[in-house]
């Protein structure tokens, strides 16, 4: 308790509010730029954290990471693109809710989302760190393989419309992460050989150009209806119907924010992957699935509170076993080796005034966005007002600078637009995206882990009789079938005639 | 009906993919480093995309079949048509290719300018104050190229004309 | 139009300028040398070793120089794509590059097209040894152990490497010189490693100093053998591999390089700084806590030690059966 005390005084100072609060600003306004992610905020945020104390340092980076995360969201719903990747599923339904002319709503759905999931994935953590540690520990190679396996079983009910078309979509996305160096044996694969391949895709430009493009062109090609008005909910949406709203969706929150944080936990899985899958788990507990991608808030609260849940997890391996679980916490532990300060099992018993200062920190983080953005809505929402064809030139200009930003190289940027071609033919041909996107983030943790597995056992039978695989494994099996049955259901009245209606 | 035949078409392009893909991953060299090889992954995957491709083929050719033959002709829309509809999205793509190609030759500042004006002029219908437009986008491009440069230390492209 | 023509004047005469203002100074040949921050290329990404040690190197020669010295991470392809790039960069002395042993390896894995000498070389820094590590429920306590077993049960001893980089030089060099078949499993990355062994999905990985002290006060790991020449001052009760009868050393040299074509004077000059830099008392210090030794060399000695390195790596390749 004492050391709790401790952190809270050295947080508590003007000058590391200050910088929280840089952190924050600039994390919204990394996170809200299309083609700008939290990861790059981070990095260059990276050299002034060396100069700083190492309590400092991570509040700054962390002050980026929730700002960004939040930032993501006014992208996703203003312009269906995701602004990080951690909100792509923000998109499903905070664009529709934006179209239907309230976008007040849901961007303050968004926030409040993303403000409770920090909050309460913060409180996780505080009591519970050591123990999420040893649990994160039990995921060998067989239960990651088992848990991706589980996300990837989304994509049946991702797919509005053909499940074919979206399993199709799902494997496209798998097929293209491969490109580059097998991680395994180092070997390059379908590089046809072009040296820039090597790495593979860089998912930044990839993820831009599938919805950036296929979005803006289908802009350009149907100019959209001009947004109802709607005074009450399009500019400011009051907050005693919001908190009611919020109050509504309680247990909506708590599960995404619990699945949120949980994932974070796990090494490698991260934002993009908490932010799908709790969209995916909500859908199929909401008695009103079919809302979902119409426009619902429940859609929003599961994305919006999974994804900033997820940062907090995702301290948990980095500080206790100093295993990052993605580039952003990769980069928090190259701040804390620079000051000499080696995370690991004896990082809370040595530094607890550290550890608890980072809590602390995340958690006034939190505070701080959501005031940052509050004030912050109002002139985002501005942007609705810019007509389409002064938008879209500097989106596409944005889209540039980001992808080259990514690597300093111009190939990037060809990577840019070979996939906005490729987005804009599976959106006029009616494959779904977001299969795609998960495909592209799980394919490769699917191969990797599969491939230890078989490497240290050949024996297959090992991923039954672990048992949190063998659980994981079951809940992948009744997930997809459920997705198939309930997607078969949907479109059983001759499905061909409703796409007609839906692309005429 | 449009749906359908297009469908057919996206399996047949889904599997000529298939096929490229499956050549890629005979080329990669088996190095027996560890329990599996490279492709073994790979050929999986290639596998399932092709069953469902032919699922897709199958499936909108039996649409197709079994579909009313007054369905089957009637809302033809021309090639002329749908080329008038989705001509500015192939002008924006080109446009697009034409900029990342020149930028390296000419410079981010130029090539920038020019892509955001020519772009405004095939978007918009207006005409007016178009002196304005050419500002807009100058300092637009001068001003991400000052925050890149001078901020976040990345180095865009000079041009390597003059 | 005309309106249009003329901003295309005027931003040509912009670029024009910065071209010619940028040219200027590669005449200058190191007597004004570093008039613009300098960049050093880490090709791997942020937060890892290599990364952690270049900027610390990039803070103390930013003393030296009087001129910011910018970290920059371009990553992927086992530090290829970075590599590739600085190779491509005007040699003025204002890019240059981190590079370690990986370089060499890449070559000879045939990743790469170009290799140590494809760069000016300008000085080694540091250098870093491993410690190789099992989870404490294995049954082994040395290295004697280990081989004892293998002996009885080839490949049935797990071994976390990352294939084709220079972490799976270690596995394959111990087979060869104890005569003995591991299972290597491919594990990229140094963090997913750790978790490996310490999860024990694995037998057997190889940690840093600094993250073994760590696990070892916590009870969670055993130290096997050190790949040192001698045995490190933290773990002076681990015993190297040389004394357990296994005739390997094995260490990670990481230095920096300039494009080639770097004018002379600019190369002495950054070596002499970074001399400064390797014998300051704080950059000592700061090695020490990242678990690396200070072993610095200068330009003549760097290029005879990578011609050695490479045909020593060549040789450790073709040995362990990695090429042929």
């Amino acid at each position: 308790m004492d050391s709790i005390l401790l952190s809270f005084e050295s947080i508590l100072n003007i000058q590391t509010i200050l910088i929280l609060l840089a952190g924050v600003v600039a994390g919204i306004i990394v996170g809200s730029i299309p083609g700008f992610t939290i990861t790059m905020g981070v990095a260059l945020t990276l050299p002034f954290s060396f100069s700083m104390d190492p309590v400092n340092g991570i509040a700054l980076m962390m002050g980026v990471q929730v700002g960004g995360s939040a930032g993501g969201l006014i992208t996703s719903c203003l312009f269906g693109i995701p602004g990080t990747p951690s909100s792509v599923a923000t998109t499903f339904d905070g664009y529709p809710m934006v179209k239907n002319g309230e976008a007040g709503k849901a961007l303050a759905i968004g926030l409040w989302s993303s403000f409770i999931g920090t909050i309460i994935s913060g409180i996780i953590l505080i009591f519970t760190a050591p123990i999420l540690a040893e649990w994160a520990l039990e995921f060998g190679p067989w239960e990651m393989f088992a848990l991706m396996l589980f996300g990837i079983s989304a994509i049946a009910s991702l797919s509005d419309g053909s499940l074919i078309k979206g399993l199709i979509s799902g494997m496209l996305g798998i097929l293209f992460a491969l490109v580059g160096s097998d991680p395994l044996t180092a070997i390059p694969r379908f590089t046809f050989g072009m040296s820039e391949l090597m790495s593979g895709f860089n998912f930044l430009p990839v993820l831009i150009g599938l919805f950036a493009f296929s979005q803006l062109m289908s802009d350009i090609k149907r100019p959209p209806a001009p947004v109802p008005f709607n005074e009450a909910s399009n500019v400011s949406y009051p907050l005693p119907k919001l908190l009611k709203d919020m109050w509504s969706s309680g247990t909506n929150v708590i599960r995404s924010s619990f699945i949120g944080t949980l994932v974070g936990i796990l090494p490698a899985a991260g934002g993009s992957i908490a932010n799908i899958l709790s969209y995916d788990i909500a859908k199929k507990f909401s008695r009103k699935s079919h809302e979902f991608g119409k426009g619902t808030k429940e859609g929003i609260i599961a994305a919006e509170s999974a994804n900033n849940s997820s940062i907090g997890g995702s301290f948990v391996p980095m500080l206790a076993f100093g295993i990052p679980g993605d580039a952003v916490t990769a980069m928090m532990l190259g701040a804390l080796l620079i000051h000499g300060i080696q995370p690991g099992p004896l990082l809370m018993e040595n530094q607890p005034v550290l550890v608890y200062g980072i809590f602390i920190s995340f958690f006034l983080a939190a505070f701080l966005m959501l005031i940052v953005q509050s004030l912050g809505i109002k002139v985002f929402l501005k942007i609705n007002n810019i007509p389409q064809h002064v938008l879209i030139p500097v989106i596409l200009l944005l889209c540039v600078l980001g992808s080259f930003a990514v690597n300093n190289r111009m190939f990037d940027v060809w990577v840019l637009l070979a996939f906005g071609l490729i987005g804009y033919w599976m959106k006029a041909n009616l494959f779904p995206l977001a299969p795609f996107i998960l495909g592209i983030i799980l394919g490769p943790m699917i191969e990797e882990n599969l491939r230890q597995a078989i490497s240290v056992s050949p024996d297959l039978t090992t991923f039954f009789t672990r048992p949190i695989s063998a659980v994981l494994l079951v809940m992948a099996a009744a997930s997809l079938t459920y997705g198939i049955i309930s997607s078969m259901k949907q479109n059983k009245p001759n499905e061909y005639e409703q796409e007609n209606k839906e692309s005429a | 009906m449009m749906t359908v035949k297009r469908d057919a078409m996206n399996a047949v392009i889904l599997l000529a993919f298939c096929g490229l893909a499956f050549y890629g991953s005979t080329l990669i060299p088996e190095r027996s480093l560890g329990k599996t090889e490279g492709d073994f992954f790979p050929n999986i995957i290639i596998g399932i995309l092709a069953v469902l491709s032919l699922l897709l083929l199958v499936k909108s050719v039996y649409a197709y079949v079994t579909s009313e033959k007054q369905q089957r002709t009637e809302p033809k829309t021309s090639l002329k048509e749908r080329w008038a509809e989705g001509k500015k999205v192939w002008y924006t793509f080109a446009l697009f290719g034409a900029y990342i190609f020149i930028m390296p030759l000419a410079g981010y500042f130029l090539s920038s300018v020019a892509f955001l004006f020519t772009l405004y002029l095939l978007l918009s219908s207006n005409r007016k104050r178009l002196w304005l437009v050419l500002i807009i986008s100058i300092v637009v491009t001068y001003v991400l190229s000052f925050i890149f440069q001078k901020f976040l230390l990345v180095f865009l492209p000079s041009g390597v004309l003059f | 139009m005309k309106k249009m023509m003329g901003a295309l004047i005027l931003g040509s005469s912009l670029v024009l300028s910065a071209c010619s203002s940028a040219g200027g100074s590669t005449e200058a040949e190191g007597e004004s040398y570093p008039e613009q921050p300098v960049q050093i290329v880490v090709p791997w990404d942020a937060g890892g070793d290599t990364d952690a040690i270049n900027r610390v190197i990039a803070e103390e020669l930013e003393k030296e120089l009087e001129q910011d010295v910018i970290v920059k991470n371009i990553s992927g392809g086992s530090g290829v794509i970075g590599a590739q790039q600085t190779l491509d960069a005007k040699p003025d002395g204002y890019t240059l590059l981190a590079i370690h042993d990986s370089m060499a390896m890449s070559e000879l894995m045939g990743q790469a097209d170009f290799g140590y000498f494809d760069f000016q070389p300008v000085s080694l820094m540091t250098s870093t040894y491993d410690l190789v590590a099992t989870h404490p429920e294995n049954p082994w306590d040395n290295m004697e152990d280990v081989v004892a077993d293998a002996e009885g049960n080839p490949e049935s001893i797990t071994y976390a490497a990352s294939i084709g980089s220079t972490s799976q030089l270690e596995p394959a060099l111990i087979q060869t010189a104890a005569d003995i078949q591991f299972n290597i499993v491919g594990y990229e990355g140094t963090a997913k490693r750790m978790k490996a062994i310490v999860a024990n999905d694995v037998h057997l990985g190889s940690v840093s100093i600094a993250a073994g002290k760590e696990y070892m006060a916590d009870d969670r790991m055993k130290l096997l053998g050190y790949t040192g020449e001698e045995r490190s001052d933290e773990f002076p009760d681990v015993p190297t591999l040389k004394e357990q009868g296994i005739d390997v050393t094995s260490a990670v040299s990481r230095g920096i390089a300039a494009p080639k074509d770097t004018p002379e004077a600019i190369v002495e000059k950054l070596s002499d700084a970074l001399q400064n830099v390797a014998e300051s008392e704080s950059f000592q210090e700061r090695m020490e806590e990242l678990g690396s030794e200070v072993s610095y060399k200068n330009t003549e000695e760097y290029v005879q030690f990578l011609g050695e390195n490479e045909v020593e790596m060549k040789e450790s390749l073709e040995t362990s059966g990695l090429l042929e």
